[in-house]
């Protein structure tokens, strides 16, 4: 009977450095952590970045509500007021004819007005712009990249380009007189 | 005539129910139907410019159109796959309750999978470690409990 004890004790071979569940969990958290940090800076870099006044800005490729596009760079060389509204937006109401008469006033200098009608319907939109009778071209943020380039945080939202097209500043609310005479200038272009 | 007083009463509720039904505002079967469908896709989506708020239950008025262009692709005949399509589309993608199962936000729902995936795994490896650690011990004590002591 001397047999038994040397068949029940186990085999022990030399132990493992490190054992083979061990070696799949670190990998499972290692997959998973990299999958974590790739997921984390795609959502920090979707985040609406705020633009600083100096810097290039963002170039948009706009559908105008009435045909036809438009880009930043086909306004290479003028001033540029990119005005964000929507027709469910009651302060939007207050600047139009401002913005209206300043297209008028100012698109022989070389100043364009520009609206992009943000989260609106083609059909709200379209009789916003014949109510307040409105001649500069607009268009729709179709997926809001153009909003989201710029990031605004609401409607209206006034950006003044420079005619080399930089971000001469921002105007967040509706419109005034004032803040319009204040920032005419820095877009103006050299004559 | 002692049935004249309830007779009026059932004549004068058919006649007000009547109207209620052939009154212009009252609302159709059909409009009613056609509205459940629309706040059956509203409740899919957020509303964009709110965080946490369906688009069912926003009372913004950016909300209150965007559900009315529901409504009316519902009675051109869209189905509700194309409308919630459309709206991603058209407003971008913060009106998607979920993040979308293709491109890079696929990991959204890839990670947690993983994450499941690998504790499972984990989980099994240990437990079987452990099922064996216990029949390589066990057993062989119960045995040497049955030997008889030299």
């Amino acid at each position: 009977m001397s047999g038994h004890p040397s068949t029940t004790e186990p085999v022990a071979g030399p132990p493992p450095l490190v054992s083979r569940s061990l070696l799949l969990v670190v990998v499972a958290i290692s997959v998973m952590l990299v999958l974590l940090a790739l997921l984390a800076w795609r959502v920090l870099r979707a985040q609406p970045v705020a633009l600083a006044v100096g810097e290039p800005a963002p170039s948009f490729h706009l559908q105008l509500i009435e045909g036809g596009s438009l880009t930043l760079a086909d306004l290479q060389g003028q001033g540029v007021i990119l005005n964000f509204w929507a027709s469910w937006c009651d302060p939007c109401r207050d600047e139009a004819p401002l913005l209206e008469e300043a297209w008028l006033r100012n698109r022989d200098s070389d100043i364009a007005v520009l609206g992009v009608a943000h989260l609106d319907q083609k059909a709200a939109a379209l009789r916003f712009i014949q109510t307040f009778r409105i001649t500069y071209p607009n268009g729709r943020d179709s997926g809001s990249l153009i909003a989201r380039a710029y990031g605004i945080q609401g409607v209206p939202e006034t950006f003044f380009i420079d005619p080399a097209g930089n971000l001469a500043g921002v105007w967040r609310g509706p419109l005034t007189p004032d803040a319009l005479q204040r920032f005419l200038p820095l877009i103006q272009p050299a004559s | 005539m002692p049935c004249l007083r309830p007779c009026l009463t059932v004549v004068l509720l058919q006649v007000l129910l009547v109207g209620a039904f052939l009154h212009p505002s009252a609302p159709t079967l059909a409009q009613t139907a056609l509205d459940d469908r629309m706040y059956d896709i509203a409740r899919e989506l957020w509303c964009p410019l709110c965080s946490g708020v369906r688009l069912d239950a926003c009372e913004l008025q950016a909300c209150v159109q965007m559900r009315a262009e529901i409504r009316q692709l519902l009675a051109e005949g869209r189905d509700p796959e194309w409308i919630v399509a459309y709206f991603e589309e058209e407003y971008g993608p913060q009106v998607h309750g979920q993040p979308p199962l293709r491109g890079f936000q696929s990991l959204a729902w890839l990670v947690p999978a993983v994450a499941v995936v690998g504790l499972g795994i984990g989980a099994g490896l240990r437990t079987r470690r452990a099922v064996r650690q216990r029949r390589s011990g066990v057993v062989p004590q119960i045995r040497s409990q049955s030997l008889p002591k030299a």
